[in-house]
């Protein structure tokens, strides 16, 4: 089966065509057979019971020429071949054979010719017919279907080649639409069809193709736009980024500095007590060499403990990105090293709460940064209390079977329901314009969610605030 | 052979007080018939076709001869009727009612045939003879002589009567 219009038009054709001609034909030869069987048999008994009162009176009258003149009017229809009269004796009165008749099927009819006076039988009426002119008609009506069989196939093959010629021209252009792509542009298309239909077609087709080439050109400039305004977006994103990575990292270089401050504070309150007892027993003449060597060794250990303190600086600032499994409870250890001394003189105390032991995986020194900042945050929240009594930090860590929970809580108060949402976005601060550059806890969380694939999250505890980091720990 | 002789003697024979058997025979076979061929007579007949054979005195043996041809041809019945004959002379014959036919075997010059022609055209009976002479007289029916026996017709009086004919009778018969 032809999936074309024109093709499916001449089965739809020749279907109907043989739906229409077929059962004519089929009845025909049934039905109408029997019929003209029998319209002549009924036209030859019609005939015969007009002539018979005829042939009856000229036998009465013994009218031999008139008898023959009646007899002959038979012979007026071509089907009868044979006519005869055959007296009671059965002795033949009259027979004539048609002229041209020959030896054909014949079908006999006997009637017998009554004297409708005496009511006596003069004569038998013998009539020999034919029905070939059925078959002859027959004959005749299936060479007429044929032939017009024939004029229609004749017709419809020259409506077929027409029709399949003028629409050629569409798979033309199917074609040369299917052949066309937006990478590149193509010439518009070409025929020589004049009909109005393909001409519309094919003026909408090179139209739409013009128009979308126009699209595809103004698409081109604008993704090409697109790229630059994307590109130049991700150029300031990222020097904004490295801006506020700077500014985090000075604003934890302040903090550690303050830290510093802290650390130093009391072994230079100690090495400066040593230097001024040496400094005062040698003035007194009092100085012995024991004491000098204890003084010594306090100020080398002091010296010792600021050097490390140094280091500690200099390891937590250090440019190191390696990403490494590790335990989180050493760089916490490390940052309440640093920052203890502050702690201690803000009276705040801490307590670590290890109920998991699991590595995590990520940069350390971008985990300490994110503690760091979070306890700076508790430990200005704390102080900000102006509650002499001071406060307190918790970390407790715990983990389930796919995320290591690290929970800071403080007791600074917590954070007002209505800034919780604002709290983690770039430059915002609740603290004093010199105290907080508004960037510590957006960077916490941009370490947490794109380096460490977690979450960060703030809430309020009973007595503060309760900041939970979620770390997955298969990576 | 035996239709020329007649033919040749018929004029001879009609002009005597005798009329010859075959010519009777034939009389006694179509005369009834072609009673009961005229329409208006089959519908008068009710149980009996009446002929009457109106005579002379002279011919009155060749009326008894032709009524008993009749009675022998057609043994009383005709069609689905009964048929009787009978023998009457032209007085009588002025008298006589329910006749369906007329055979006249008389003269054509005698006086009282006018008389008789109108009481039976005024009655519708047919009249049959044996002498064309007597169609110019008025009677409805002869026979003709020619190459064969046919019925000769007048149709001047056929169509004062009137009398109604099938078809096949008027195409043979010989019109006056």
């Amino acid at each position: 089966m032809t999936h074309s219009l024109i093709g499916k038009f001449a089965w739809v054709f020749w279907l109907l065509y043989i739906a229409v001609i077929a059962p004519i034909f089929i009845f025909v030869q049934i039905n109408v057979s029997s019929v003209l069987y029998d319209s002549e048999r009924a036209k030859i008994e019609l005939v015969t019971q007009t002539l018979t009162p005829i042939i009856s009176t000229y036998l009465t009258f013994d009218q031999q020429e008139m008898l023959s003149d009646v007899m002959r009017t038979f012979f007026q229809n071509p089907n009868i071949l044979k006519v005869s009269l055959i007296d009671i004796h059965q002795r033949v009165m009259f027979e004539q054979h048609y002229p041209h008749s020959a030896a054909q099927e014949m079908i006999s009819l006997s009637v017998p010719v009554v004297d409708a006076i005496t009511n006596q039988t003069q004569a038998t009426l013998v009539i020999r017919y034919s029905n070939n002119y059925v078959h002859d008609l027959q004959t005749k009506l299936l060479m007429e279907l044929i032939l017009l069989s024939l004029f229609a196939l004749l017709i419809f093959s020259l409506t077929y080649w027409y029709f399949r010629k003028q629409f050629f021209v569409l798979r033309l252009l199917s074609n040369w639409m299917g052949n066309y792509t937006i990478d590149k542009s193509s010439q518009p298309f070409q025929s020589d069809n004049t009909n109005t239909e393909i001409i519309t077609i094919t003026s909408s087709a090179n139209k739409m193709v013009e128009t979308i080439d126009n699209y595809r050109c103004q698409m081109e400039q604008i993704n090409n736009e697109l790229e630059n305004r994307v590109e130049n977006e991700i150029t300031k994103r990222r020097e904004k980024e490295q801006l506020l990575i700077h500014q985090s990292r000075l604003a934890a270089m302040g903090e550690m500095i303050e830290s510093i401050a802290h650390q130093w504070r009391q072994p230079l309150n100690i090495i400066g007590l040593a230097v001024a007892e040496i400094d005062m027993k040698r003035s007194f003449g009092v100085l012995e060499e024991g004491e000098i060597e204890k003084n010594n060794t306090i100020i080398n250990n002091n010296l010792a403990f600021m050097s490390n303190t140094i280091d500690d600086f200099r390891n937590f600032f250090n440019t190191d990105k390696k990403s490494v499994h590790f335990d989180p409870i050493v760089p916490i250890h490390e940052i309440f090293a640093l920052i203890g001394e502050q702690l201690r003189y803000a009276n705040i105390t801490y307590r670590i709460d290890e109920q998991c032991q699991k590595k995590i995986f990520g940069v350390v020194n971008e985990f300490k940064q994110v503690i760091l900042n979070i306890l700076n945050n508790a430990k200005d929240a704390i102080k900000g209390q102006h509650d002499q009594s001071g406060g307190k930090i918790e970390i407790t860590l715990r983990c389930d079977a796919d995320f290591f929970y690290i929970d800071i809580s403080d007791t600074g108060g917590g954070v007002s329901p209505s800034i919780q949402e604002r709290i983690f976005d770039p430059y915002f601060s609740t603290k004093l314009h010199d105290k907080g550059s508004g960037i510590g806890l957006y960077m916490s969380k941009v370490i947490i969610e794109k380096h460490f694939e977690g979450t960060l999250s703030v809430s309020n505890s009973r007595e503060g605030a309760l900041f939970t980091l979620s770390i997955p720990l298969e990576r | 052979m035996k239709k020329i002789i007649l033919s040749a003697l018929l004029p001879v024979l009609l002009w005597g007080t005798t009329y010859d058997s075959t010519l009777l025979q034939i009389g006694a076979k179509v005369f009834p018939k072609i009673a009961l061929m005229e329409k208006g007579t089959k519908e008068r007949i009710q149980k009996t076709v009446h002929i009457v054979i109106v005579t002379v005195p002279s011919n009155r043996q060749t009326a008894q001869q032709l009524a008993e041809m009749i009675e022998y041809q057609y043994h009383g019945t005709l069609s689905n009727y009964s048929l009787t004959c009978s023998v009457v002379s032209a007085k009588e014959g002025l008298e006589i009612k329910n006749a369906h036919g007329f055979i006249l075997l008389m003269e054509p010059d005698e006086n009282i045939l006018p008389l008789l022609l109108e009481y039976a055209h005024k009655n519708r009976i047919l009249t049959f003879s044996f002498d064309p002479l007597m169609l110019q007289k008025g009677a409805a029916v002869s026979l003709y002589i020619g190459r064969s026996v046919k019925p000769y017709i007048n149709l001047s009086i056929l169509k004062e009567v009137p009398f109604t004919f099938e078809y096949a009778f008027l195409k043979l018969s010989q019109p006056y």
